[in-house]
């Protein structure tokens, strides 16, 4: 009797499920490409990434078979592509240097749906790193509530803080910056009543005065010269003002800016009249990865900017850098005269293998990411030769972009999604420097992602391990409000 | 028995005996009738403070996200109930029930610990009285009467009591900045800003707007229903993005979530408005409106015709910031669309708030150009002042005064003239204290003053 009763249970299971239409039978064919979010089709990933998991609005359930190019399968059906790590992982290692081809059913308006394949391709060059940091913020105008600093390892969907400001009364947290993508080494900006610069080196946690009388300003955009000694900031005069009348929202811009040099030792700020110039705005500074080459935007000041902020258009130019003593060395060099083509350069990065510099290009100033027409672009540093990443790139705004240690793979932040909230992505580099069609950074639910983030991703940038900190020590001493000594700045120049 | 103290005609004794034996479930539910007509009136903007702060979406997502934490229950619990202060009468119902259901609670504990004498019963109303006192009625509701205020405004403006704005009486008077914003806009709905602006107390030229940061987290509510109305679409997107990170606890807004997807419906933002419809649409009150626009989303047509109004006053000029000048904002809004009566009232109150002759008349040759015949009563005291102190607007206007308003102007400046005193008490009480000149007096006082 027993048994009976087992049989008409898994007799009633079965015909429950069947009358789900859980499996495609007898699908239609369709001769279009699936409409998938995220938007995986012909992207470039690195083996070992997390799973591409991907949905389709309106579609019921899905069903989906990856097949890779020399071998193995994956077969899932549910809500969403949801793929299993492990399984994940090794067709992405076995199929590397090829493809994988990703044919997707899906039960919409009643009926199975077979969708035109499509590919992903799974890169020779690795990604070579554990993840990535940024910072989540809702991209609001004058207040920001709560908001912090992540850390996420790329081959899985782990997330988790490493600081988050309502431990440090809600203060502003941004310009999280480790050395050559080494956790082991990183700055950070601390804005608000108790706002301090966090320095940390092999280990050691410095909080530092957010401001500086001398500077007139506080330390941001920072960028680690390579051997740890020195990190070059922009102390900046930001404002914003709100697009009341037109489509665009926000403008953010400099009323002034200075580029200086901070000696970690000494805590010592070298400056320097060659690129902190009162009729010129110097910024976003970044050392080559020789160490012997400090980039730079600089822009002619302008008063009343809300009125001309338009007409500020930033160009990027380079100067030696002496890392024995500290110093700026022999004249400006521009690299990318972005005002010849009426247009403004910003945001200059060096790949690590010294070979490219990676930049955003806009019609103006220096804050695109409120721009829709901002681009990322590369600069052959061999040739001279600049071009679009036109892979990468979309009809909105990219920016906050960085490179992995190998200068195979880059992450930056897009608006390409919603046109209001920045999303990470990533984008294998050729040998040649162009870009192969960027990624969304791979999420657990696509669906859930898709509906519940009201989070914009910013500054990213890629580290080689997790940052292990010891939070309650720097909330308590960001708290505190005890920082560092006055830093003594020397002048050098006119 | 459903009513159990009702008796047969007549047997008065079984009446009687019904009562004595139901007495304390009668006092429970007058006790919770209490509790209705207080949450149901006086406390009526609050209910309407709480619900604007909570939003409870009946979907497993905020199921998972809000039980992942012991508090997090507690506020599911919590955004559960204040879902239903959105409908005044069955918010109160609800906290009425509650408040009874807790009494009922505590008095079956009082008798299981042998507390159970008549005379004790009266106890079983405190805990829930304390309760609700102190966790329904904020600290500073209960402190600050300018808290008060704002929440009081903040409910007239969202539910559009215009009239009952308006017809405050004179010792209500709004003290807070919200109150005036919301006096002024009350008084441009009706028709009568640049009428009757000068029968409130105008603190000067931010008596309009502020688009700046608030003291109030209120205000951002408020403002963005005066921005939209207007026609200032991104202000208004703005005022209700701000509001929604100052939410403490991270809660959301319904009324917010439900601004932000109209702003960007109206300004063509289909993708980010869909965010929001999503997250509305599995709320209780707010989710028929979310799930129509869903339906229709990639609809133009719908949107248009739903948005018809909002899209002819919006503004849209290309990628210039404009000045930080208001009136140079309401002057682009009425170029926008010359039918947009609000920004038209706006403007002319601005300038005469600025106290400038060349702007007031300038603006109103612009509104008689516009077709417009009217010439606003405070506008009428300004020119007609103007004229007697032989000052020449320019341009000059043609308009032929009301006799009262040109017989009250005339009778000011004869008192002033004879008194020689703008503090004289004849010229600081009504009728002359509701002028512009009584306003313009006293602003000149205050910029002389020490």
């Amino acid at each position: 009797m027993r048994i009976r009763i087992t049989y008409l249970i898994s007799y009633l299971f079965c015909l429950f499920f069947s009358g789900c239409n859980n499996v495609p039978e007898s699908p239609e064919m369709s001769s279009n490409l699936p409409c998938i979010f995220p938007d995986y089709l012909g992207v470039t990933i690195p083996d070992g990434i997390a799973p591409l998991n991907f949905c389709i609005d309106g579609a019921d359930r899905l069903d989906v078979i990856v097949t890779g190019g020399k071998e193995g399968e994956l077969h899932v059906n549910g809500d969403y592509a949801c793929f299993d790590i492990d399984d994940w992982h090794a067709i992405t290692n076995r199929n590397r240097g090829d493809s994988l081809l990703v044919t997707v059913r899906a039960f919409q308006d009643k009926k199975w749906i077979q969708y035109k394949p499509f590919t992903i391709y799974v890169s020779e060059d690795s990604l070579g790193e554990w993840g990535v940091t940024y910072r989540l913020i809702p991209p609001g105008y004058e207040s920001y509530g709560l908001m912090g600093i992540y850390q996420r390892d790329l081959s899985n969907f782990e997330e988790t803080p490493i600081l988050e400001n309502s431990n440090i009364d809600g203060q502003c947290v941004n310009c999280h910056t480790p050395n050559c993508t080494n956790p082991e080494q990183f700055t950070m900006h601390v804005r608000g009543n108790n706002g301090a610069t966090v320095v940390r080196k092999d280990g050691q946690l410095e909080v530092l005065a957010a401001r500086n009388e001398e500077l007139g300003g506080s330390m941001v955009y920072p960028f680690w010269h390579p051997t740890g000694k020195y990190i070059a900031y922009s102390t900046n005069q930001t404002r914003q003002n709100f697009h009341q009348l037109s489509d665009l929202r926000v403008e953010v811009y400099d009323e002034t800016s200075d580029v200086i040099v901070y000696h970690v030792e000494s805590r010592e700020i070298i400056l320097d009249s060659i690129v902190s110039q009162k009729d010129r705005l110097e910024n976003y500074p970044v050392f080559s990865p020789d160490g012997k080459t400090l980039y730079y935007c600089e822009a002619q000041r302008v008063d009343s900017v809300w009125k001309t902020y338009q007409q500020i258009k930033y160009n990027i130019c380079r100067i030696g850098f002496n890392p024995n003593t500290g110093t700026l060395e022999g004249t400006v060099d521009t690299v990318v005269n972005a005002r010849s083509m009426g247009k403004s350069a910003v945001m200059p990065r060096v790949s690590y293998d010294g070979r490219y510099l990676l930049y955003t290009l806009c019609d103006y100033g220096c804050f695109p990411i409120w721009h829709p027409e901002a681009d990322l672009w590369m600069m052959n540093l061999e040739s001279g030769e600049s071009f679009p990443l036109d892979k990468a790139n979309s009809t909105d705004a990219e920016s906050f972009h960085n490179w992995s240690l190998n200068s195979r793979w880059i992450v930056f932040t897009s608006r390409r999604d919603d046109g209001l909230y920045t999303h990470l992505y990533l984008a294998h580099i050729r040998e040649d420097g162009r870009a192969d069609k960027a990624f969304c950074l791979p999420q657990y639910n696509p669906q859930e992602y898709d509906a519940e983030t009201i989070w914009s991703f910013n500054t990213p940038d890629f580290s080689i391990a997790p940052i292990c900190l010891e939070k309650k020590n720097l909330y308590n001493q960001i708290l505190s409000g005890k920082t560092a000594p006055p830093i003594r700045a020397t002048k050098h120049g006119s | 028995m459903f009513f159990p103290f009702v008796a047969h005609k007549g047997d008065k004794s079984v009446q009687m005996k019904n009562i004595v034996k139901w007495w304390k479930t009668i006092i429970s539910v007058l006790v919770g009738a209490v509790y209705f007509i207080i949450c149901f009136f006086p406390l009526r903007a609050l209910m309407n403070y709480h619900e604007e702060h909570h939003m409870f979406r009946w979907d497993s997502y905020y199921l998972k996200e809000q039980l992942a934490s012991w508090e997090g229950a507690g506020e599911y619990l919590l955004s559960f109930i204040t879902q239903f202060f959105y409908i005044g009468w069955l918010g109160a119902v609800i906290v009425a029930l509650l408040m009874m259901g807790m009494q009922g609670f505590t008095w079956w504990l009082m008798c299981r610990v042998r507390l159970s004498r008549a005379w004790l019963f009266p106890l079983s109303f405190v805990p829930c009285a304390l309760l609700f006192y102190y966790s329904f009625v904020p600290e500073r509701y209960r402190q600050e009467a300018e808290f008060r205020e704002v929440i009081e405004y903040d409910y007239l403006v969202r539910t559009q009591q215009w009239n009952a704005i308006v017809n405050k009486p004179e010792t209500e008077q709004p003290a807070t900045e919200l109150g005036v914003w919301g006096t002024n806009f009350a008084l441009a709905k009706c028709g009568q800003l640049s009428d009757f602006m000068f029968f409130f107390s105008q603190p000067g030229m931010n008596g309009l707007f502020d688009d700046g940061q608030q003291k109030e987290v209120l205000a951002y509510y408020s403002l963005s229903d005066i921005f939209l109305q207007l026609g200032l679409v991104n202000n208004a997107e703005r005022m209700a993005f701000d509001a929604k990170q100052y939410i403490p606890q991270n809660h959301k807004s319904g009324r917010l979530y439900r601004r932000l997807a109209e702003t960007n419906l109206i300004n063509g933002n289909y993708t980010v408005s869909k965010k929001y419809l999503r997250i509305l649409k599995s709320t209780l009150f707010y989710g028929q409106w979310a799930r129509r626009f869903l339906e229709h989303i990639d609809d133009e047509e719908y949107i248009s015709k739903a948005f018809a109004w909002q899209r002819s006053i919006r503004q849209s000029s290309g990628r210039e910031l404009i000045s930080p000048d208001k009136g140079e904002l309401l002057l682009s809004l009425v170029r926008q669309n010359k039918e947009n009566h609000l920004a038209w009232d706006y403007l002319l109150a601005y300038a005469l708030l600025q106290r400038n002759l060349d702007k007031v008349a300038r603006y109103m040759q612009m509104y008689q150009e516009a077709g417009y015949e009217r010439v606003p009563r405070a506008v009428q005291e300004c020119l007609i002042g103007n004229r007697l102190l032989g000052k020449e607007e320019c341009p000059h206007i043609d308009f032929k005064a009301d006799e009262n308003v040109e017989m009250l102007t005339e009778a000011y400046f004869q008192i002033l003239e004879s008194k020689h005193d703008i503090n004289d008490i004849q010229l600081n009480e009504p009728p002359f204290s509701h002028t512009y000149w009584h306003y313009q007096m006293q602003a000149i006082q205050k910029l002389q003053s020490p």
